[in-house]
């Protein structure tokens, strides 16, 4: 009699543990990998490698040099790498800067390159995604200066 | 011989006596003067602090109006969310913001101000959503309330005349 109770409650035990194990496998991945406010938003200027926001359209010349006549392009990479692409007196200059992301209030996200630090805003539309570096007004005689950038759905 | 002292003492005192009593009385006299001149002095200042003090007292009391006029405001616009009425309501704050805050505000409710002026104006063009509305009416009535219970504002220290 005492056998058979005592089996009964060893596996009962073992089929308890089995469910904890699974549903602990089930939830942590979920838990792990949800990411924070700032991940995500790393993720969605650079997605996995690197992506291209247009401020302005480069608009090319034709010819052999690389003439232009306005536009500005920034590639943000995963590597926390940014290349801004300009086109400065009808020549097409890149320049490689340095970019980090962090969470600078319960809804504000900041993005810093090379040291400039800028509030970071998304917004989806049915054909593109469009995104904002703010430098938000020191006081109210001052303006708020947002630089708009966008890309193309995939 | 004795007698002649005497009498020469008599005139030195006679001299002297009166000469003492006059600069006695002008000393009194010049005390008195100084006296009261130091409670004229005196009362202008403590009048003086009585009005910074009164003044603080109004402007703290406007303060307090404003901010709780303010918070109502942005409760409101969170309230008649999707609403016709919300724009009415937000025409009010713009008024606010432009207007009677810009007197009673401190720095941090003035970002906080601003802050919620441009998530109001991100929320109209899509940049915004009900739920960043509320943090940015959150993040302005805890300025508020910082604001307030940092204490009034503090008179101006001003020289003694």
């Amino acid at each position: 009699m005492n056998c058979a109770v005592s089996l009964r409650a060893r596996l009962w035990r073992g089929l308890a543990l089995k469910y904890f194990i699974i549903s602990f496998g089930a939830v942590w991945p979920v838990l792990a990998f949800a990411g924070s406010p700032a991940e995500e938003a790393a993720r969605n200027l650079s997605g996995d490698g690197s992506r291209e926001w247009t401020f302005k359209q480069i608009r090319k010349l034709m010819g052999a040099e690389q003439n232009c006549i306005e536009g500005e392009v920034y590639k943000f990479s995963s590597d926390k790498s940014l290349m801004i692409e300009q086109c400065l007196n009808g020549k097409i200059s890149q320049t490689k800067h340095v970019w980090s992301i962090e969470e600078t209030g319960p809804i504000d996200i900041t993005i810093s390159i090379d040291g400039s630090r800028y509030l970071l805003l998304f917004k989806e539309s049915d054909k593109s995604y469009s995104m904002r570096l703010r430098t938000l007004a020191e006081s109210k005689l001052t303006p708020t200066i947002d630089k708009e950038f966008s890309r193309p759905k995939d | 011989m004795e007698e002649a002292r005497k009498r020469d003492w008599d005139v030195a005192l006679g001299i002297v006596a009166p000469i003492v009593t006059v600069v006695g009385v002008l000393v009194g006299i010049w005390q008195f003067v100084a006296g009261e001149n130091h409670k004229v002095i005196l009362e202008q200042s403590l009048i003086q602090r009585k009005d910074d003090l009164d003044f603080a007292r109004k402007l703290w009391i406007e303060r307090m109006n404003q901010y709780r006029s303010v918070a109502e405001l942005a409760g409101k616009i969170i309230a008649y969310s999707g609403n016709t009425k919300q724009k009415d309501v937000i025409q009010d704050f713009v008024a606010a913001y432009w207007g009677a805050m810009i007197l009673v505000e401190d720095k941090e409710v003035e970002r906080a101000m601003i802050s919620f002026y441009v998530e109001l104006r991100d929320h109209s063009e899509g940049w915004s959503s009900d739920d960043r509305l509320k943090a940015r009416a959150d993040g302005l009535i805890a300025a508020c309330k910082r604001s307030v219970e940092g204490g009034g504002p503090k008179p101006e220290k001003r020289a003694l005349l």
